[in-house]
């Protein structure tokens, strides 16, 4: 009976004194020889010398094997080393990694989430009219046909799909082409660290990836059809022992190496015991940190906004904060705004996020009929396919210049809210051949007449009456203190925005079609 | 007049609708959350809840109480511990007040009181409850809810009351109190289910009040609640 207690009593310890995953970083690593050529993917030496970047820095180094066996002697489950954290990723409880501290080799000592979760946000499992025209509607709301017109396809870009899973996948003629018979290195299970499987696991990395560069029957699904697609997964339920931050940390590294120019990652997690709002600071969560580190190392972090627009959480997740990350909302279809579930910014220092938008409810074919699916998910690979069309024509891109060619080539440029960024990248403007450009003004800004007690700025419309119109007040920071899209029927019906409501030096600014005014109140 | 009743009906909507905004958002740095993650903001899952409602026989045979007159008045406390995406573990405690507007024909309680024109039970308890909530969003303020409790009572307040008018028109009211064939706890379910605020519960009492008692008062109460969330 005495044994049966004790082994109850050990059973209920070890059941709370709960395992976590860390990363304990080191400070500094062995300089030695390395060589760039013996350990990138020649498409990463040639995105390299495009970019005009060293082919190798401090980052890519590898860590020093006496810290690692040190920590492995100490540490009985160990995970994967982090070059670019200069870390390894360690399993044990929370006083053991504290007491790490003491070797003098250990820099910090990070926690890993495991809460990282797809940003799909529903399905509609029910048939609609199978009628593939659906999929040149949904790229034609970036402009797709002037990317048709110059032969940009996306070819010779490799873009890197990081997701939880990829089930059948392999099955899916949207994207089977980039699986079946391919001899590469294209596909790896960060979670059980071996050739991904695409036989089991979520579906979701192959919705994702049809919309970067999925085709059928003359329809193209993604804008970039003919790029590389190579796959990293990151979830393997109940089978691994890995965070799936950590998952993520190791395959955006591995992406790196095999010299893909973008990464779409339509994942997030929005706030923990660790993470608060207040870490929305773009350089606290460590995949935050890493998609920073990415685009000085010459490739682009595309990630999904968040579906936590109506959640309590409701503003982006991590590590959409980034700042080098090109972080995409979710526009409804039917509005043209943002939708409900689309999670917005800014960050938790005010910065602009998410960059851009685009459509959230999309149609998918799910090989069998067309399928109704909705998420930022599925926004973030459209302007993945979008980006690869203009690394395509312009490689020497670097991915600053590249989020800013495609904030400039969006919808409301120069506006931008904390729920659509600059709006929905559109290819006409990359060209310079918009068409909504305005011969003159569509909407006015008019002050009330002067015998009014109380004055306030109002709108006129000039022209297309009763069309959206974005409007936001900035304050003197440059912090947008209100921004609404109204449409109105009669003039007495314009938004008034009244003096007593503004301080001076707040701006009100406009965007109406092709006009975009700024006022400064005085 | 119907023809202008019509005509300012359609006006009326005309200008309810004539101004559409699809985003409306307001940012505010001192504020930029409202969520029990932020660590500096106000938190939705604390919530005061005040409810009322009224005793039902639910088909009993013999009813012994006028619905009218048989009241439920709480005021809790409760916090939602979220379990798993819309699922929460809820607990919290309060107090209630009930009354019981006994039938003028009514005689298995005192039933040497029938010469009263009105009589009423009052009892008031602390209580606690435990149970679960599913809602359709994480935010309690933005969601469709349902949730089941038990119920425990811990009766502090008992009273009888009785009202009569004697044949000289003087209104009388006798009050006794401390009733001493009253169990001291009581405890039942509880359903209640809304949007945000707003909610109707059931609470249905698997215990009797009485002490040896042949039938007993109305098991089954239903009303309306108003959530607030109280903040940290």
């Amino acid at each position: 009976m005495r044994n049966i207690a004790i082994i109850l009593f050990l059973t209920c310890n070890s059941a709370f004194a709960q395992m976590e995953a860390f990363l304990v970083s080191f400070k500094d690593k062995p300089v030695g020889d390395f060589n760039p050529y013996a350990y990138f993917h020649q498409d990463a030496i040639n995105a390299k010398q495009a970019m005009g970047l060293p082919l190798y820095d401090w980052y890519d180094l590898p860590l020093n094997h006496q810290y690692v066996q040190t920590i492995q002697s100490i540490i009985d489950s160990t995970g994967y080393n982090l070059r670019w954290f200069n870390g390894l990723v360690i399993y044990t409880s929370v006083d053991k990694a504290a007491s790490l501290f003491q070797l003098p080799f250990v820099k910090s000592i990070s926690s890993l989430s495991s809460e990282l979760v797809p940003t799909a946000e529903r399905y509609f499992p029910e048939d609609v009219q199978e009628d593939f025209k659906i999929f040149d509607w949904q790229l034609q709301t970036l402009g797709k046909s002037y990317f048709d017109d110059k032969n940009l396809n996306g070819k010779g870009v490799k873009i890197c799909i990081v997701d939880v899973g990829f089930d059948k996948a392999d099955l899916n003629s949207l994207i089977n082409r980039y699986i079946i018979n391919r001899t590469d290195t294209f596909a790896w299970d960060f979670a059980l660290n071996r050739a991904l499987d695409f036989s089991t696991g979520h579906p979701h990395g192959g919705q994702v990836a049809s919309f970067v560069a999925g085709k059928i029957d003359g329809h193209s699904v993604g804008l970039a059809t003919e790029a590389n697609l190579i796959f990293a997964k990151m979830n393997a339920l109940f089978k691994t022992n890995k965070t799936r931050e950590e998952a993520w940390l190791k395959a955006v590294e591995w992406a790196h190496q095999q010299g893909a120019r973008l990464v779409n990652s339509s994942l997030g997690y929005s706030g923990n015991r660790s993470h608060k709002h207040n870490k929305l600071t773009g350089d606290s969560c460590l995949m935050s940190r890493a998609a920073n580190l990415s685009a000085r190392k010459g490739m682009l972090i595309v990630s999904s906004a968040g579906n936590d627009g109506t959640t309590l959480w409701k503003r982006i997740a991590f590590p959409a904060d980034a700042d080098s990350a090109l972080t995409v909302g979710a526009i409804s279809p039917e509005t043209g705004v943002r939708t409900n579930y689309s999670s917005y910014g800014p960050t938790f220092n005010a910065k602009l996020k998410p960059n851009v938008s685009a459509l959230g409810d999309v149609f998918w074919w799910n090989g069998d009929h067309l399928q109704e699916i909705s998420g930022t998910s599925f926004s973030s690979p459209l302007v993945t396919g979008f980006a690869a069309c203009i690394l395509q024509d312009n490689p020497s891109l670097k991915p600053m210049d590249l989020v800013d060619t495609i904030q400039k080539s969006s919808s409301l440029y120069p506006y931008f809210d904390y729920s659509h960024g600059y709006g929905v990248p559109q290819a006409s403007k990359y060209f310079n051949a918009d068409t909504i450009q305005a011969d003159s003004a569509t909407v006015t800004i008019e002050k009330s007449p002067s015998y009014l007690q109380e004055g306030y700025y109002s709108f006129e419309y000039k022209s297309h009456n009763n069309s959206q119109i974005f409007y936001q007040i900035v304050n003197k920071k440059g912090i947008i203190k209100e921004y609404n899209v109204v449409k109105y029927e009669f003039k007495n019906d314009a938004p008034k925005i009244y003096y007593s409501d503004l301080e001076k030096g707040d701006k009100i600014r406009v965007k109406h079609r092709g006009t975009f005014i700024e006022v400064v109140h005085k | 007049m119907k023809k202008r009743i019509t005509l300012l009906l359609v006006v009326l909507s005309s200008v309810a609708f004539a101004q559409d905004y699809l985003v409306e958002e307001k940012y505010n740095p001192e504020s930029y959350s409202r969520n029990p993650f932020s660590g500096n903001a106000e938190n939705p899952n604390h919530r005061g809840i005040y409810g009322w409602g009224l005793y039902d026989h639910a088909g009993a045979e013999s009813p012994t109480t006028n619905r009218w007159g048989s009241n439920h008045f709480n005021i809790r406390y409760q916090y939602n511990q979220k379990l798993f995406l819309g699922t929460f573990l809820v607990f919290g405690t309060g107090y209630n007040w009930n009354s019981f507007n006994l039938l003028k024909s009514e005689t298995s309680f005192y039933n040497d009181s029938t010469e009263y024109d009105k009589r009423k039970f009052r009892f008031q308890n602390i209580t606690s409850h435990l149970g679960l909530r599913f809602q359709t969003n994480e935010n309690p303020d933005e969601s469709f809810f349902l949730q089941v409790n038990g119920y425990w009572d811990i009766l502090t307040h008992t009273a009888f009351n009785g009202w009569l008018e004697d044949e000289n028109g003087v209104k009388i009211r006798n009050r006794k109190t401390k009733l001493n064939d009253t169990k001291i706890n009581t405890f039942g379910l509880e359903l209640r289910t809304g949007y945000a605020p707003f909610a109707l519960f059931a609470r249905y009492r698997l215990s009797d009040i009485f002490d040896n008692s042949v039938i007993d008062l109305p098991l089954f109460n239903f009303g309306i609640d108003i959530e607030i969330p109280s903040g940290d």
